[in-house]
Formats: structure tokens, C-alpha cells, sequence
């Protein structure tokens, strides 16, 4: 458990956007993992399935929690949805080319929380599709297919929360200056 | 100074090269270290699991013989309910049985006729009624109603949401 308590509470916590429902999500696959015991004793890829359990959990519990407040937060997605300010890209961003373009001005150490928060202000249907697409290496089909989602949906937002995290991350670890170089 | 793009329509290179550039940051970010708690909390849980009895378990985890004998009790009760309901219908064939039941139908005969009754004069009541007035009332109705879900979600974002 100890070699991968760190990998699962990740998945959930990053998809979720909530700490304290991810250790309740990361418990639920351990004691799932307790029980399959015997068959991870002598699997070869016990962190996969553990990757698939923790996953698929978290999706059925924000699927759960969307559906009994879809009707308010979609009022709020609609708004959200209309502020275009999300898609100005500043050009000193398009000058990035790495993280430490990007983060340059950032202590390592503090890089890490830096981008963790940033992906927690994300609302969950930029976050969720994100976080699938890029850590979870979920390919855009699949993506839309367990969030039930359009596939040109599905894009849009994973385009726009790109844009706003890597915004978020300039505005805190670049400068002008830094980028001239 | 901002250069728009449009998420729904972006140009290739500029949105490649943000692709590029957010996945190269997360891909590089270190999972994030579980609670110290959590371990604590799930040997926690599967001794409060271990120390419940065998009934409070899911059916799959009970003893053998006590999963046997449950099958077999059910299927005694099923069938015993299925004998009884057999016996009932055999028993309402009889003439006292008919008799009890009839009376009751009269009665409900009585009310059936009543109820056309009145829905005949609440009929005769909305025909005379202008289609304005109704479709005014309509309109109300509507108003009211979606004003009374605009003022719930609102209440709910304003108290709830954003406290």
C-alpha cells in the first residue's frame, strides 16, 4: 500500500478537486484492493489496476455528484461558458516553449503546489477532462465517452483549460524580463 | 498585449504549442503525497469490517451451509406464497366470496357514476370560461413557477454555493 498510496490519492485528488473526498475515494480502492487480494498477490501490474479502480471510482462518484446538482451548476457552466476572457492568450505565453519558461521565476519547491492550485481553481468540467487527458493519458474518445460529453466538447474544454491554467501559471512564474531571454 | 483564441476553433500552432507547453508541465509534476492518515484509516476500516458478523456482511461472504439454507428457505417461502395465492383464487370461486365482493362494486359503481357527474358540469363550467382567461391563468401558473425555481437556485448559488 505504501508504494502506492502517493499515485492513487493523486488521481483522485487532481479529478476531484477535493482532498478530503479523495482520501474517502483512495480508502474505497484500497479496501476494493484488500479484498481482490489474492489475484494483485500475483499480478504483474498491480499500480495499473489500482490506476483503473481509483479512476473509474472517481468517475462514478463525480458522475453521482454531477447528476444531483446538474441543474445549478450548469446554470453556472453557462455562465462560465460565456466569458471569452479565457481565450486571450497573452503573448509573453506563446513565447514559452518549456516548464521553465514557463516557471522560471518560481522556486522549484514551490512549483509543485503552484500548479496543483492552478488546477484546482480549473471548474470541474475543464479539470476533470484535463487531468484525464494529460496525466491519466486518456485519449479524447474515451474521455467524452465516460463524461458523456460531445467530442467537440470535450476539446473546447480541455483547450480552454489549458489556456487558463497556463495563464494562471504565467501570471504567477513569469515576467516580462524572463521571457525576453 | 493578448492574442485571442477562439478553444472551439484555435489556430493549429498556437494551440499545439500550448499543448506542448501544459503537457510538458503536468507530465513532469510528481504524484502528490497521500495524507499520513490514510493508511491509519484503511487498516482502520478492514478490522471494523473483519469484526462484524457474518449478516452484516454481502450475501457472497456469508458461510457456505448458511448460503445454502437461505436459498432453500426462500424457495420453501416462495412456493408456500404461491400455494396460498392459488388457494385464495380457488376460494373467491365460491358463491359467499362473489357476494362479499359484489357489494362493494355496487358501491364503487354508485361513485363512478357520481365523479362523471361532476367532471360533466366542471366541463360545462370551462367551456364557458373565455380561452383568454385560461390561457392567461396558464401563463401565470408558469410565471409563477419559474419564479419560484429562479429564486431556489438562486437562494442555493448565493447561500450555499458561494458560502
Amino acid at each position: 500500500m505504501h508504494a502506492y498510496q502517493d499515485m492513487v490519492f493523486s488521481t483522485a485528488a487532481r479529478l476531484t478537486g477535493n482532498d478530503a473526498v479523495a482520501e474517502d475515494l483512495a480508502q474505497e480502492t484500497f479496501l476494493k484492493a484488500y479484498e481482490h487480494f489474492d489475484t494483485l498477490r500475483t499480478s504483474p501490474t498491480p499500480g495499473g489496476w489500482l490506476k483503473t479502480v481509483v479512476t473509474n471510482l472517481t468517475l462514478n462518484y463525480l458522475s453521482r455528484y454531477r447528476k444531483r446538482w446538474r441543474f445549478f451548476t450548469d446554470l453556472r457552466r453557462a455562465d462560465a461558458d460565456h466569458d471569452d476572457s479565457d481565450s486571450d492568450v497573452p503573448e509573453a505565453l506563446l513565447g514559452c516553449s518549456s516548464p521553465d519558461d514557463l516557471l522560471g521565476n518560481v522556486h522549484a519547491s514551490e512549483q509543485g503546489a503552484l500548479i496543483e492550485r492552478a488546477l484546482k481553481q480549473l471548474p470541474d468540467h475543464q479539470r476533470i477532462p484535463l487531468v484525464l487527458y494529460h496525466f491519466e493519458d486518456m485519449p479524447y474518445q474515451d474521455i467524452a465517452k465516460h463524461l458523456r460529453v460531445s467530442l467537440p466538447k470535450i476539446k473546447t474544454d480541455i483547450m480552454r483549460a489549458r489556456i487558463a491554467l497556463a495563464k494562471t501559471l504565467a501570471a504567477a512564474g513569469v515576467t516580462s524580463d524572463s521571457l525576453e531571454h | 498585449m493578448a492574442a485571442p483564441l477562439d478553444p472551439r476553433s484555435p489556430r493549429p500552432d498556437t494551440a499545439a504549442a500550448i499543448e506542448r507547453l501544459v503537457d510538458s508541465v503536468l507530465r513532469r509534476q510528481p504524484p502528490r503525497s497521500a495524507p499520513p492518515t490514510l493508511q491509519a484509516r484503511v487498516f482502520a476500516e478492514i478490522e471494523r469490517r473483519a469484526a462484524l458478523p457474518w449478516w452484516h456482511h454481502s450475501f457472497l461472504h456469508w458461510p457456505l451451509v448458511v448460503r445454502v439454507a437461505f436459498i432453500l428457505a426462500s424457495l420453501g417461502v416462495a412456493r408456500l406464497a404461491l400455494t396460498g395465492v392459488m388457494m385464495a383464487i380457488a376460494s373467491m370461486q365460491s358463491q359467499p366470496v362473489v357476494e362479499t365482493i359484489s357489494r362493494p362494486l355496487s358501491w364503487a359503481e354508485s361513485s363512478a357514476t357520481v365523479f362523471s357527474k361532476i367532471a360533466s358540469l366542471a366541463a360545462l363550467v370551462f367551456d364557458a370560461i373565455p380561452s383568454t382567461w385560461l390561457y392567461a391563468g396558464a401563463g401565470v401558473a408558469l410565471t409563477l413557477y419559474l419564479a419560484l425555481v429562479i429564486l431556489g437556485a438562486t437562494a442555493y448559488r448565493t447561500l450555499y454555493v458561494n458560502k
